[in-house]
């Protein structure tokens, strides 16, 4: 299950909309192509259905109206009440329209927009209850677009990531010249995907000659020493018959050396050349640094004229090759760095002058590959950042004492500015200065095992270097074994790993520690964080130290297999994102191998001592883990904002929580897991409410097992047809604003 | 002669023997159709043989983090390839085979049991299966629609009943079966 807790309700209401209005915009098509096929008319009935109750739950008025509306015409369409004339499908298609533009207002301004736009939304909700018209021709109005939308100067800068792409062909700048040959063909993602992986384990393989190498060369100091012996011997017995073994070991042994010459030579030229095609294929996935930049010339001259600012901007090293995965990354990064650039660091032309500088100040966006690291710099010459009102803002906000921080030093002040939230902006503006950005481009920056340094001198400017790797196609990994299988751990995001004797580990309120540089550092179960129980486990030997700036753990695995070149695999995306997993690898026998995504363990070991449902490796291994103790409850909702907002009321009240989308997945689950309980809608697709109550409560397994429903049907007759399908208890959508809901869920299965 | 025959394959002589065995294989006319024997949880079924990319004897496997269940077992490498691996008698709801499911082999945490590998809509789903037979040819107007009780159980994964050898076989429905391992991993 993807994790949902960092949006908010209506961005997942905005999400929901986007994706069923793909499917009408679609669907409406279809049926305008084949009026009498209603099988079409059922999912789109769906979708009008899902985004109203969506959109009740975030309290969009207009997009109930205009969703209910929709969902009627739909209705009577299905029931033969009318027909999907031309007109009709023009309705219900600007209906959609005004459904996709009402969501993508900001949420403070959409009560605002709804109300300016009244008079269009009043219009179609009229006309989809009116009879439909034969035509086209129709008394909506065309919905204006999106292009008015993107066209607003104060849009355009509350929406930071907004930054259009271009082709590299229509970049303005864009010199074939600067690359040898610029000649491109397109090549399926796919395939190049899977070029890469053939072309790393054929890497791989070359790489593996070196213990064929070492146990030749040692097979050869054998039949060296075979000879010696047999010398020896025919030296004391002087055997003529021995002299003959003597000259054959001797032909055995020049051949011998002849072979592995030819073998030598040809590993070499083996691991020559795929190593060559590794990075001829590595090269395929590098794009020019241009592409990642072709959007920011027209922003940094759109928000300096809207802040009264002159500032050319200079692109260097666009011709510079970066992975297209490292390009995507740099994006958002680059983005919030040259907006505080603009907003805070360049001066007005009237400061600049009288600071002696020329009124336009200059903006350099740089990339070159350094001691094979791609380097990024961002460098204005502006104000640069006062060091003293860093040192009084963390003081202020009571991070550090006073004496602390008097002693902190240029480098490690700046550092505060990567921390979320920090800010020595002193008033919030559209443009920078919320306290968000730095933290987004230290994220990005580790998440790619890279680094990020700040040089600032006061009246002269500043500089962000970005040092990332050119490639994340390989890895130099530590693979360790946990619960029997191989993990990989990326050596750049580990601290080190220890070997520990038995005196090494001490306890300390029934939880076990090491010291490390004398410091004491907390242990956990490698298995036991992976979700596999813990591992029977007498001592502790091998133990992988994860750490960031806010500390370390240690985590015990079975044993260390060693240090090995990884060729990074992508998981299958159906299996969306793994907790603390990255990616995959093949080892050298050919076993897969997991990536662990450190930073991603770390969050959430974190999160979890903090909130106390993981617990460090106590001396009685039953204390490990308390999460698996918690209940468990499957929420089964096709709406998406439904199943977070249930998912989010339950997980506050302290029960473990998982999704299923319909009744099938739900089954599917049910079987799969243990549940203390489901909470079901009715209306879902491929198998309903009802008959998922119906299908659970056949199965003898689940007999006694409590099950919910909450629906937005609230009629008597809804309300009998889920108790009399076996579900224990019958609540409306409403119950989510009252005890209700709660006060049920405690009621059927007790506390968490 | 006799022992030659009686030789133990190598793996890589197995192998090439069961890829042979899972080519697809075309069906011969409208009126014939190829399937797949398969043994689990005790009971024989059938692949349709054009469901089926490939067969593979044994392949590494690996368990995935908070994601393998009873069903998903985890991934497993085919030649640089990694599959998602479903253990069929879970798939189809049959108690029986958990006990098969849950046997792994020395040094490994996953049991390694041969993998039927259908493809359904582009996407590649490794069935964990007990044992394979072999492939065998029947006119298409001997596979019968499963009785009402069948159809309902299997999770839906029965498409049709066919008579082989005297035995009863369910022939597989390689789409539902993928919904259902869809499922598994959401």
């Amino acid at each position: 299950m993807s994790d949902l807790s960092g949006f908010s309700l209506f961005e997942l209401f905005r999400a929901e909309v986007e994706t069923h209005c793909a499917a009408l915009n679609e669907g409406l098509i279809q049926l305008e192509q084949a009026p009498t096929d209603l099988g079409v008319i059922v999912p789109l009935m769906r979708a009008a259905h899902s985004m109203k109750g969506a959109a009740r739950i975030v309290g969009v008025d207009a997009a109930v109206s205009v969703a209910h509306h929709m969902e009627d015409a739909l209705v009577r369409m299905q029931k033969g009440a009318e027909t999907a004339t031309r007109g009709r499908i023009d309705q219900l298609l600007a209906g959609t329209d005004l459904l996709e533009r009402l969501s993508r207002q900001d949420e403070a301004e959409i009560a605002g927009w709804a109300d300016r736009h009244r008079a269009e939304i009043d219009r179609l909700v009229v006309a989809l209850g009116a009879a439909p018209p034969a035509s086209g021709d129709t008394t909506v109005t065309a919905a204006p677009g999106l292009v008015e939308v993107a066209a607003k100067p104060s849009e355009l800068l509350t929406e930071p990531a907004a930054i259009p792409r271009v082709e590299a062909a229509s970049s303005g700048g864009a010199s074939a010249a600067e690359i040898p040959d610029a000649r491109t063909v397109r090549v399926n993602a796919e395939n190049l995907d899977r070029m890469m992986q053939l072309a790393g384990e054929s890497m791989v393989e070359g790489r593996r000659s070196p213990a064929l190498r070492r146990a030749l060369a040692s097979l050869r100091s054998d039949t060296r020493r075979l000879r010696s012996a047999v010398e020896e011997a025919v030296r004391r017995a002087g055997v003529e018959s021995l002299r003959e073994v003597d000259e054959s070991v001797a032909e055995v042994e020049a051949a011998l050396v002849a072979r592995i010459a030819e073998l030598e030579a040809f590993f070499r030229r083996t691991e020559e050349v795929s190593t060559a095609l590794y990075y001829e294929v590595v090269g395929s996935r590098m794009r020019p640094f241009r592409e990642g930049v072709a959007g920011f010339p027209r922003m940094v001259r759109d928000l300096a004229r809207k802040l009264g600012k002159d500032v050319h901007l200079d692109i260097v090293g666009g011709h510079v090759p970066v992975d297209r995965d490292i390009l995507a990354r740099l994006e958002a990064p680059l983005n919030h760095i040259i907006r505080n650039a603009l907003d805070h660091g360049v001066e007005r032309p009237d400061d600049r002058r009288a600071a002696g500088k020329p009124s336009q100040a200059r903006l350099v966006v740089e990339a070159r590959h350094q001691a094979g690291q791609l380097l990024v710099l961002v460098s204005d010459d502006g104000r640069g950042i006062p060091v003293e009102r860093i040192r009084e803002r963390v003081i202020e906000r009571g991070m550090q004492t006073r004496e602390v921080a008097n002693t902190l030093g240029e480098r490690e002040l700046f550092d505060f500015l990567f921390l979320p939230g920090f800010s020595t902006a002193s008033s919030v503006t559209e443009v920078s200065g919320r306290g968000v950005g730095l933290d987004v481009v230290q994220q990005m920056v580790t998440s790619t095992a890279g680094t990020v340094r700040l040089e600032s001198r006061l009246g002269i400017g500043t500089t962000f270097s970005l040092t990332l790797p050119v490639t994340l196609s390989v890895l130099r990994a530590a693979l360790v074994e946990i619960g029997g299988e191989p993990y990989a751990f990326p050596l750049a995001r580990i601290e080190r790993v220890l070997r520990l004797e038995g005196d090494d580990v001490t306890t300390v309120q029934g939880r076990l520690q090491c010291q490390v540089d004398g410091e004491s550092v907390g242990l956990l179960d490698g298995a036991a964080v992976l979700g596999f129980g813990e591992a029977s486990r007498s001592e502790v030997t091998s133990v992988v130290l994860l750490g960031d700036e806010h500390g370390s753990v240690g985590l015990v695995v079975n044993r260390f297999l060693g240090e090995q070149d990884l060729v990074v695999r992508s998981l299958d995306r159906r299996l969306g994102k793994v907790p603390h997993i990255s990616s995959a690898a093949i080892l050298d026998d050919g076993a897969p191998a997991l990536i662990v995504d450190v930073e991603d363990m770390l969050a959430t070991l974190r999160k979890g001592l903090t909130e106390g449902t993981l617990r460090g490796l106590g001396a009685a291994s039953h204390e490990i883990h308390l999460a698996a103790a918690l209940k468990r409850v499957l929420v089964v909702d096709d709406s998406i904002t439904v199943r977070e907002v249930e998912r989010q009321l339950l997980t506050r009240m302290g029960y473990q929580v998982a999704v299923a989308v319909d009744g099938i997945d739900a089954w599917n689950q049910l079987r799969a897991g243990a549940f203390d309980l489901m909470v079901t809608d009715i209306d879902m697709p491929r198998m309903n409410g009802i008959e998922l109550v119906k299908l659970v409560r056949a199965d003898q397994r689940f007999a006694h097992f409590p099950i919910a429903v909450v629906s937005y049907k609230d009629r008597e007759e809804d309300r009998r047809a889920g108790l009399d399908a076996g579900a224990n208890a019958y609540l409306t959508k409403g119950s989510f604003h009252d005890q209700t809901f709660a006060a049920t869920i405690t009621n059927l299965i007790g506390a968490p | 002669m006799r022992e030659l025959f009686g030789k133990p394959l190598s793996d890589a002589d197995l192998d090439a023997a069961t890829r042979a065995l899972a080519a697809p294989i075309i069906e011969v006319g409208l009126d014939r159709v190829s399937l797949l024997l398969v043994e689990c949880g005790g009971e024989t079924m059938a692949f349709r043989a054009a469901d089926v990319a490939m067969v593979i004897a044994r392949a590494p496997r690996h368990r995935v983090p908070h994601r393998t269940n009873s069903i998903f077992r985890g991934i497993a490498n085919h030649e640089g390839e990694l599959l998602l691996c479903f253990a069929l008698e879970r798939a189809l709801g049959l108690d029986a085979g958990a006990q098969q499911a849950g046997k792994a082999v020395p040094g490994s945490a996953v049991p390694n049991r041969p993998l039927v590998v259908i493809e359904e809509s582009r996407r590649r789903w490794a069935i964990e299966v007990d044992r394979i037979f072999g492939v065998e040819d029947l006119d298409a107007a001997e596979l019968r629609k499963p009785p009402l009780t069948l159809a309902a159980a299997h999770n839906g994964c029965t498409d049709a009943l066919a008579r082989l050898s005297g035995r009863e076989v369910i022939v597989l429905d390689a789409k539902a079966l993928g919904c259902v391992a869809q499922g598994a991993i959401r």
